[in-house]
């Protein structure tokens, strides 16, 4: 245990050293692996921020069915209820829908001097599945009834935009892995060239008496230390970028009276991409290390 | 302790390194392996420290069939000898002690400990006022000896010296020679290649020629 230990803080102060003894290098190395990362990151970030305004949505699902001039209002209630996988129904006469409409766009006595109301009655239906089959049949079967003028079902686009931020999220787990590829390529890179100017070092640890695990422990803290320096790095980026452009969003938001940044870097998100980070970083040195130690095989 | 059982070495490319070798060298004996370069010295002692791998035949170190090891292990046999190599093999990014100190890092000594025993090897071979100096500024007596401190500074029971006195005139071989002997005195098994005739004073002398013992 003691040795282990002792093992442990020769290899990080090595690292350590290694690292400052060419500062410019090993910081443009530093640059690559965070601008790298931060790609993925911020995709990340507005891809979850996607998610949660469309949670923040009214049910994507309602059934909007808008009523001809002829229609008696609450007449149809019966029919509707009577309908299968229907949930439950909200009637919105054509005054209240007016009265709202005024409302929400301030419009005032405007309202008023209309000379006749140019809303139709409207019922709101919450079905009690959502797959597409079951609320495609309810949409013919409300169509079908007497003074039906309209049938508007939401769950269109809201299908739409499911399958747009799916792809989103396939497009940010394909990049995610590109990157990581170029990310063990980096620092793979970087330790070959390490390996090559410690090679006598190596050699002549392996002739008296180093193990493999030994000769490796250095490489791999340097690995994973590179890899989450430059996690900070991309988390720095991430985080700098979206300081930067809060105020906007927040213009933009009310605008739209909604909150379009909810969601930034959270905890979760911030230490997933650090230990990724780390772990690319290390397997990318492992990689360069077992290469060289196959290589100088001869003095074992 | 140490025990070659009809043992060839055929390098790649067909090179007869070692022909048939069959000797055994007791613990504590003090062995000296002459010959003319390219006889198959310094094969000989690559063998025993598993740099080598036999073509054919059983070679034991400690009791251990070393023809057989698993790679893993080799470390740990390494840990139990000195090798000592004609061209030194010092790491000149770094001091003189931290070069002696090197194979107690690998075995995972506290560095107290190791510092202890890193000054006390380089008293041994004189160059205690010198821990401070890169290798490079030292003559090539000096860092053979540096290669010695560093071999010795483990305490083996097995040292093994590939022409350790090659490069140097004979004032510093003799010096060399001197403390070779110092530590056979002191109990180590010792193993060292030389072309040298006037430099082996007492031992065993195994003399090679052509990959075949013929004394």
């Amino acid at each position: 245990m003691k040795t282990w230990l002792i093992h442990h803080r020769q290899a990080v102060i090595a690292t350590l050293r290694q690292m400052f003894s060419t500062p410019l290098a090993s910081l443009f190395t530093l640059f690559a692996i965070g601008i790298t990362l931060s790609l993925p990151t911020s995709m990340m970030v507005i891809l979850n921020n996607a998610t949660d305004i469309t949670a923040t949505l009214p049910n994507p699902n309602e059934i909007s069915v808008y009523m001809d001039e002829h229609s008696n209002g609450a007449q149809l209630k019966r029919q509707l209820s009577g309908l299968p996988n229907v949930a439950s129904t909200q009637f919105i006469p054509k005054q209240t829908a007016l009265a709202q409409i005024g409302q929400q766009l301030n419009l005032g006595q405007l309202i008023n001097d209309l000379p006749k109301n140019p809303l139709p009655d409207a019922w709101v239906i919450t079905p009690v599945s959502n797959d597409a089959a079951s609320l495609k049949q309810l949409v013919t079967q409300l169509q079908k009834l007497p003074d039906v003028d309209l049938v508007q079902a939401d769950h269109v686009w809201s299908q739409r935009l499911d399958a747009l931020l799916k792809l989103g999220r396939d497009m940010l787990l394909l990049l995610a892995g590109i990157l990581a590829i170029a990310l063990i390529a980096i620092t793979s890179n970087t330790i070959r060239l390490q390996i090559s100017t410690r090679h006598a070092e190596i050699e002549v640890s392996q002739l008296i008496g180093a193990t493999d695990r030994y000769i490796r422990r250095p490489f791999l803290y340097f690995g994973v230390m590179q890899g989450l320096l430059g996690g900070i790095i991309a988390w720095l980026i991430v985080f700098t970028c979206i300081q930067l452009l809060m105020p906007q969003f927040l213009a933009l938001g009310k605008l739209y009276g909604t909150d379009l940044l909810i969601h930034t870097l959270t905890l979760t998100d911030s230490l997933l991409l650090l230990t990724l980070s780390a772990a690319m970083g290390w397997i990318g040195a492992y990689f360069a290390v077992s290469r060289s130690l196959a290589n100088i095989k001869k003095f074992a | 302790m140490i025990g070659f059982d009809r043992v060839s070495k055929r390098y790649p490319g067909g090179h007869d390194a070692l022909k048939d070798v069959t000797l055994e060298i007791e613990a504590g004996e003090m062995v000296f392996l002459t010959g003319h370069s390219g006889a198959g010295k310094s094969t000989l002692i690559k063998l025993i420290a598993s740099i080598e791998r036999a073509t054919s035949g059983t070679i034991y170190v400690n009791n251990h069939n070393v023809t057989k090891i698993r790679r893993a292990a080799i470390p740990y046999l390494r840990r139990n000898m000195g090798l000592i190599f004609q061209d030194h093999k010092l790491l000149f990014d770094r001091n003189v002690i931290q070069n002696v100190l090197l194979p107690l890092e690998i075995a995972g000594f506290s560095r107290h400990d190791a510092h202890a025993r890193a000054r006390a090897a380089l008293d041994k071979v004189g160059l205690l006022q010198r821990e401070k100096a890169n290798p490079i500024a030292l003559s090539g007596g000096e860092q053979q000896r540096v290669c010695i401190a560093r071999a010795v500074v483990s305490r083996p029971t097995l040292l093994l010296a590939d022409e350790p006195t090659g490069n140097l005139d004979s004032a510093y071989a003799a010096e060399i020679m001197q403390m070779f002997k110092a530590f056979h005195q002191a109990g180590t098994t010792i193993i060292i290649s030389t072309h040298d005739q006037s430099a082996i004073s007492a031992g065993r002398v195994i003399h090679l020629e052509h990959g075949k013992v013929t004394s």
